[in-house]
């Protein structure tokens, strides 16, 4: 049977499948969203939560592209909490407990929207390809269906493999079947692949747990929503709550070891690092007495709970022994054990930067299949890829987004720059230009880029250029008006903060880190400097942050100027990396594999020495390098 | 990555083209987009900035009222140039004050001195060097790289860089904790000990505080030593000129203000060259002549490595300058001279902070050695005795430039935690500090190498 053709097929109806089907469609292209089960579009397969530290700035992005994470995580949250409030606001991360039901629902009417965009419960089975260039999809149920782009976001579903104690069957999420065959389909287009893990912790019935014991953790009195298009917030916010394991619990947990699927070697795939299962956590750390839990409720309407930091694969009654063991928890119910998956990925070093593979034309990769973990991160590859799929069926330039410019640039390029071989997560440390790429100004960053895409309407542009413009009369009004000592001095003295000795600009005195600029325009009668803006956030504390940061701004500025020297300088395709003799064995080898775009990238492939960089800026400048044959 | 890449290309560079020394002429050469312009404002002729290029220009150089020397001034306007860059050649009279004082006013309005090699590289980067060289430059690249960390080391070797790079090591220790209250603030961690970073950066700004003294001397061997002597009228200082330069290179009188414009000549001493500026004596004059040489001596007195005031023992006036000043970056010793005249001199230079007592007259008739002065000099200036050969000396630009920036860095780290900045701000600067180390010790970048191997090898000339 074949079925009317379509511009893009996005397989997948994830965070990175919802985004990269809703961004294309936006853009006009006529999109097929497959996926094996409609009502999983939109799920929260892990914990119950959206943001979090650098991951927030991402969520942020993603809305400031006009994307569906964070509206659907505005009307979804149950608990809204800014991270990091007291380590600077470069690192100030949004976190948002959700109701999974309601945020997965969001999600789905969005989607259901947009006139361009249709879905189908299908599972695609095998590609269709014309020479390099993709052609379509087979489905399960026999059908071909033709486009000219495919998005293929299979998260943990490609050769699934779900693990709990000695018990291991194939599925894609708990009570999910695996996705099968799009592996060799890829392998036969000259792609490769490799194996990850990941896990989830155990659910338990709130009904059952001992609350009265355990310590509260509410969200913000004054919450902070991630849509720069959010006026409002739910009003009334739910908590989570905190407890601890101890040595009796670990002991517990150590008698479940010569049945742990990791501990005896069935898994293979790599897991992250820095979100072990609780077994590895106590075996790696053995001195550490304690390992904290966080008890998330995973909507307003259910008594699930999800215990964060309890991810684990051990047997099932041994969970259940040892989580009883915890206080809060002793006479729990447990709604479902943790388990872990394996999954098959696609090393990403095989993508472009528009994360198109470089084996197959019009062929587009996003989410775990890249090598990540998170929402987040899917989500903002999926928007992506949704983005250039359809650049690519317009013969267009892509949407690539630089280092310095987002979080989604810092992403993208870690992964195509220096593929992953362990589940990739974003931190505020990988970016290096940090101070810069703040959650408070991604719409300054991004949304002008959105709407000359098409991505986002004239209300949003409208709404960051007002932001900005507050922001800007703020700064300005804060450097021509004046407070005297006596005005002024007051307030510092409370701070514990020298007084100042002569009439000085607003603008001086807020530079003093202690000194908050709210509490200072408040304290001094000029509140009134502060121009109203559209939604929930405070134009003072955005500036605050202009003034303080504006040194270090001004140093990534510059250290952005020298690295654009070398991002400019691009590599041909034609290089034969394996034939230049002046630079090291490894550097050829990866060099070759990865077949870096610019200098810039080049330059952060481990294994590359800045000799071997070096030698290529001498040769691609000269035009004398080896080439390949055709 | 940090990356020096581009570090330096936007500056405009200077050097003399011609070796040092005795010779008919000797050529300045700048390059770099400020080189019109900032040639432009040390020559009086024709206007540079509009003449065409390939074109020779008569002026004289120096500052207004002050000139230096009549020169032949050549133009060559991008790309058509050795580099590639505007160039502009100075041709001077072949005496080395002469080129070292238009070099010296040159880099005070904007120039930077050149690294060895650095034009070739920018000519190089430019497509200015035959292309059949840049296989063998590569090849060069590669062969160098094998050694790529004695490479950046060839300053500087020795239990210095060792040092440096555990410091580092131990910063990215506590930098990496730094990250780790940022990243995984919501868990169980610890945190970074802000007693251990705050030793840590002392020891590291008292390393580099080091590396900074033997880049003095590093630069002392190269350039030489300049040492402006002053003090009132009949303190003695053209007898001490003279007993320093063992001939009588300065007039000598009894007449108070004698001297009236500035006299320069050299001595060597432990290899380094120590050049001695005789100026007029500091009064209050109506003398024009004088007044003009009173000027002059305070201007002396900025370009000067170590600014000697002689202070009359005898005559019991005070010493020109209550305390050290600050605005003047030179060193200051202070000699307390005409000790022969008087007893109880001792008294006098304690109270008056005087750190060596001569008698100009008695080593002019060679009754008491000059060494001991020559020593106070050396060790104010480059502090040579804590460089006895198995230490190390940094004579690179660069890495004195890196050297500061690290130093910089730890200062702004210091004030964070003192002002307890947020730790995002702390770890940007710990990081700076970290790759201004690695800069200096061979965690190299990009073009230092290129750097390294160009001033190493002299390729396209």
């Amino acid at each position: 049977m074949q079925q009317p053709s379509f511009d893009i097929i996005v397989v997948g109806g994830g965070h990175a499948g919802s985004e990269a089907a809703a961004a294309a469609a936006r853009m006009g292209a006529r999109t097929l969203l497959i996926t094996m089960s409609l009502e999983a579009i939109g799920r929260m397969s892990c914990n119950p939560a959206i943001g979090g530290i650098g991951k927030g700035q991402i969520a942020r992005e993603i809305d400031a592209l006009g994307g569906l994470m964070g509206r659907a995580t505005d009307e979804a949250g149950l608990q809204f909490r800014m991270l990091n409030r007291s380590k600077g606001p470069a690192v100030w991360s949004p976190r948002a407990q959700c109701d999974r039901f309601m945020y997965a629902a969001s999600v789905r009417r969005m989607l259901e929207a947009e006139p361009n965009l249709y879905m189908r419960a299908d599972q695609a089975v095998d590609l269709l390809s014309d020479g390099d260039r993709i052609a379509g999809v087979k489905t399960q149920l026999g059908v071909d269906i033709t486009a000219r782009a495919v998005i293929l976001t299979s998260g943990t579903f490609m050769n699934g493999q779900i693990h709990i104690g000695e018990r291991s069957y194939g599925g894609g999420r708990m009570g999910e079947g695996p996705s099968k065959g799009l592996t060799g389909a890829l392998h036969r287009l000259g792609l490769e692949s490799g194996r990850l893990k990941t896990g989830t912790p155990p659910r338990l019935d709130g009904r059952t747990i001992n609350y009265g014991v355990l310590e509260e953790q509410k969200g913000d009195a004054e919450p902070v929503p991630f849509s720069f298009m959010t006026d409002r917030l739910p009003e009334r916010q739910l908590s989570c709550w905190i407890t601890y394991t101890d040595q009796e619990v670990h002991d517990i947990l150590r008698t479940g070891f010569d049945r742990s699927p990791m501990f005896v070697g069935r898994i293979q795939g790599t897991g992250p690092r820095y979100c072990p299962s609780i077994e590895d956590k106590i075996d790696r750390f053995a001195d550490k007495d304690r390992h904290q839990l966080f008890l998330e409720p995973e909507g307003w309407n259910t008594d699930e709970v999800y215990v964060n930091g309890f991810s684990t694969s051990l047997p099932e009654e041994v969970q259940m022994e040892a989580i009883r063991r915890v206080p809060g928890l002793e006479s729990v119910h447990m709604l479902r054990p943790g388990y872990a998956i394996e999954y098959d990925y696609f090393p990403p070093y095989q993508l472009r930067y528009s994360l198109e593979t470089k084996a197959v034309r019009g062929l587009f990769f996003a989410g775990q299949i890249n090598g990540t973990t998170g929402y987040e991160e899917a989500g903002a590859q999926g928007l992506v890829a949704g983005v250039n799929a359809v650049r690519y069926l317009n013969e267009a330039e892509p949407m690539i987004l630089k280092r310095s410019e987002a979080y989604i640039g810092v992403l993208i390029d870690d992964l195509v720059a220096k593929g992953t071989e362990e589940p990739y997560r974003m931190f505020t440390s990988r970016a290096e230009y940090r101070m810069m790429l703040r959650q408070d100004n991604a719409d300054e960053r991004l949304t002008g880029k959105a709407f000359d895409l098409g991505l986002v309407g004239e209300d949003r542009l409208r709404r960051t250029e007002e932001r900005l413009a507050a922001r800007r009369s703020l700064l300005s009004s804060l450097h021509q008006v004046s407070l005297t000592p006596d005005q002024v001095n007051p307030f510092l003295e409370e701070l514990g903060s020298a007084p100042v000795r002569q009439t000085d600009r607003i603008a001086k005195v807020a530079l003093r880190p202690e000194v908050s600029l709210g509490d200072l325009l408040r304290r001094t009668n000029n509140l009134a400097l502060i121009p109203s803006l559209p939604g929930l956030e405070r134009v003072e504390e955005m500036v605050e942050t202009d003034l303080k940061y504006e040194g270090y701004v001004a140093r990534e500025q510059e250290m952005i100027q020298k690295m654009g020297q070398l991002e400019d300088l691009r590599l041909p395709d034609r290089i034969d990396y394996r034939a230049i003799q002046n630079i090291t064995m490894e550097a050829r080898e990866k060099l070759d594999r990865i077949r870096p775009q610019n200098l810039g990238q080049a330059s952060r492939i481990s294994g590359v020495s800045p000799s071997d960089v070096s030698v290529l800026m001498v040769m691609v400048r000269s035009g004398r390098f080896p080439s390949l044959a055709g | 990555m940090a990356t020096a890449a581009g570090d330096s290309v936007q500056d405009t560079i200077v050097a003399r083209a011609t070796p040092r020394g005795a010779s008919a002429l000797s050529v300045i050469r700048l390059s770099g987009g400020r080189a019109l312009e900032i040639s432009g404002r040390v020559f009086s002729g024709k206007d540079l900035a509009v003449q065409p290029s390939h074109t020779v220009h008569v002026g004289w150089v120096g500052e207004p009222g002050d000139p230096i020397d009549q020169v032949v001034c050549t133009l060559f306007r991008a790309p058509h140039s050795a580099t590639g860059e505007d160039v502009v050649e100075f041709s001077c009279h072949g005496s080395d004050v002469a080129s070292d004082a238009l070099i010296r006013l040159l880099v005070r309005v904007g120039a930077r001195l050149a690294e060895p090699g650095e034009f070739t590289l920018r000519a190089f980067m430019n497509g200015k060097v035959d292309l059949a060289q840049a296989e063998a430059i590569a090849e060069l690249i590669h062969a160098q790289s094998e050694r790529a960390g004695r490479i950046s080391m060839s300053h500087l070797r020795g239990r210095y860089s060792e040092e440096l790079n555990a410091i580092r090591e131990r910063l990215v220790e506590l930098v990496s904790l730094l990250e780790l209250e940022l990243d995984f603030s919501e868990e169980d961690v610890a945190f970074a000990d802000r007693t251990r970073l705050v030793a840590l950066l002392t020891e590291a700004a008292d390393r580099l505080a080091a590396l900074m003294g033997s880049f003095r001397f590093g630069q002392a061997l190269s350039e030489g030593v300049r040492v402006v002597i002053v003090g009132r009228p009949n303190a003695g200082k053209s007898t001490l000129m003279n007993s320093l330069l063992g001939y009588d290179r300065v007039i000598v009188s009894d007449i108070p203000g004698t001297t009236r414009d500035e006299v320069e000549a050299s001595v060597v001493k432990d290899g380094i060259r120590l050049s001695f500026v005789d100026t007029a004596g500091r009064r209050e004059t109506d003398d024009q002549v004088e007044a003009e040489g009173v000027r002059r001596s305070l201007d002396a007195e900025h370009t000067a490595d170590l600014v000697l005031e002689l202070v009359d023992l005898s005559a019991g006036a005070p010493p020109l300058f209550a305390a050290p000043r600050s605005e003047t970056t030179a060193h200051r010793l202070r000699v307390g001279n005409k000790a022969d005249l008087m007893a109880g001199t001792e008294a006098f230079a304690s109270a008056h902070a005087v750190d060596i007592v001569i008698s100009a007259v008695a080593m002019r008739r060679g009754e008491e050695p000059v060494e001991p002065l020559l020593d106070a000099i050396l060790e104010r200036t480059v502090g040579h005795r804590a460089f006895d050969g198995e230490h190390q000396v940094v004579t690179s630009q660069r890495q004195q430039e890196h050297i500061r920036s690290a130093s910089a860095a730890i200062a702004r780290v210091r004030n964070g935690l003192d002002a307890s900045v947020s730790s995002d701000m702390l770890s940007a600067d710990v990081r700076q500090v970290i790759a201004e180390i690695g800069a200096i010790t061979g965690v190299v970048t990009n073009e230092d190498i290129l750097d390294q191997i160009f001033s190493r090898f002299c390729i396209g000339k």
